[in-house]
């Protein structure tokens, strides 16, 4: 159904409607700049990193076809921005030049987000020491437990999304998450107690 | 232990926890793990990972990010504008203007001018009847005006002491036989000496 939706919405912006694409962004904006949070961490890259998603989205338009899960082919796109962006380093804030240098100024002219108290709050301890863990993950594993456990991509997706056969994105997912329970493991004791 | 069937690796376990397994061997799996208390503790362990893992918060969007992603858009403006923002259209359309203005002046210069009557072109039948009558008689300057029977001519001495009495009226020749005179009532000649 949610998929049918997608797909709907993706006619319908390629017809040139508008309020379509803010429907779009309002059923993935938040899953998708949370994907980017827990990737590279900062929040002004990670929107960064998801306005650009919806930039190529918007851009390809015309030349989608739904021969693909939409949510594949928006986690495709995110995750290989998300790679790039940490093999290039973390703080690196890019963007695409608008059309027409239209905008541009205007983008600058906005405050940067940064986090609030209650994010800030969020993180406690135990937060730090679980986002230092995942983040201490190889790249594509890092994006795999991220897609498995926070985005709730089913695994055939993300074997797609990363461009690996469901075998070996298993045998991914297997070492992650060792590596997770293995460097949790004071926590999970704690929280036994 | 107590388990009929062998234990299943570590990773087969950790693909029963996530969901990663197909039906028939999940069921298999599944069925060892409940009857065997060494490897259901290594599925808990995994389980508690996972449940740890969910304690790691992010939260979505800042309240700029809709603004900032409208501003990097390409703008979009309506199929009309874009047509008309075209340099052959705009030649096309002052050529269009042009000859809209020049047929306009031919068509207005064409038009009847204000205060005169159309000639009404008689009706065909009207047409032959005239053509099939005989000239004899002809129109009169006037439909109010109805033919008189011609008066009397007076006698040659009556006719020249009467413009004789018209002291305006000098040259007696010229207007001689004027026939219009002789409709002149003739107390007015009178009265007029
Ligand atoms: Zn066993």
């Amino acid at each position: 159904m949610a998929m049918d939706q997608d797909l709907e919405l993706m006619r319908r912006i390629r017809r040139g409607d508008a309020e379509s694409f803010e429907a779009l962004l309002a059923r993935h904006r938040a899953p998708l700049i949370n994907f980017f949070l827990r990737m590279v961490r900062d929040r002004a890259l990670a929107e960064d990193l998801a306005q650009e998603v919806f930039l190529r989205v918007y851009k390809a338009r015309e030349r989608w076809r739904p021969d693909a899960k939409f949510s594949t082919w928006l986690y495709r796109i995110a995750t290989n921005l998300a790679l790039n962006a940490i093999r290039d380093g973390k703080g690196k804030v890019w963007r695409t030049a608008p059309e027409d240098g239209e905008g541009e100024d205007e983008v600058a002219r906005l405050p940067d987000p940064q986090p609030g108290a209650e994010e800030r709050i969020m993180l406690t301890d135990r937060g730090r020491i679980i986002r230092q863990a995942v983040e201490s993950l190889p790249p594509n594993q890092r994006a795999a437990v991220i897609l498995h456990k926070y985005q709730d991509v089913d695994y055939r997706q993300i074997a797609k999304i990363l461009g690996v056969t469901e075998s070996a994105l298993k045998s991914l997912l297997f070492r992650a998450y060792e590596t997770l329970r293995q460097r949790l493991e004071p926590l999970v004791r704690e929280g036994q107690i | 232990m107590s388990s009929a069937t062998p234990c299943p690796d570590r990773e087969k376990i950790f693909q029963l926890v996530h969901n990663l397994m197909e039906a028939a061997e999940e069921a298999e799996t599944r069925r060892h793990v409940l009857h065997c208390e060494t490897c259901l503790r290594v599925a808990r362990d995994f389980e508690k990972c996972d449940a740890l893992l969910d304690e790691w918060k992010v939260e979505g969007a800042s309240p700029w990010f809709d603004q900032r992603l409208k501003q990097r858009l390409p703008a979009r403006r309506p199929w009309a504008f874009r047509f008309f923002a075209l340099p052959s259209t705009r030649i096309f359309a002052a050529a269009l203007l042009v000859l809209i203005v020049v047929a306009g002046a031919y068509v207005i210069d064409e038009l009847p001018k204000p205060g005169t009557k159309p000639e009404a072109k008689p009706p065909v039948a009207e047409v032959q009847k005239l053509a099939t009558a005989p000239k004899a008689a002809p129109a009169p300057t006037s439909a109010k005006t109805k033919p008189k029977p011609a008066p009397k001519p007076l006698p040659p001495e009556e006719q020249i002491k009467m413009y004789q009495n018209m002291g305006v009226l000098e040259n007696f020749d010229l207007l001689e036989g004027f026939d219009v005179l002789s409709e002149l009532p003739k107390r007015e000649a009178k009265d007029a000496h």
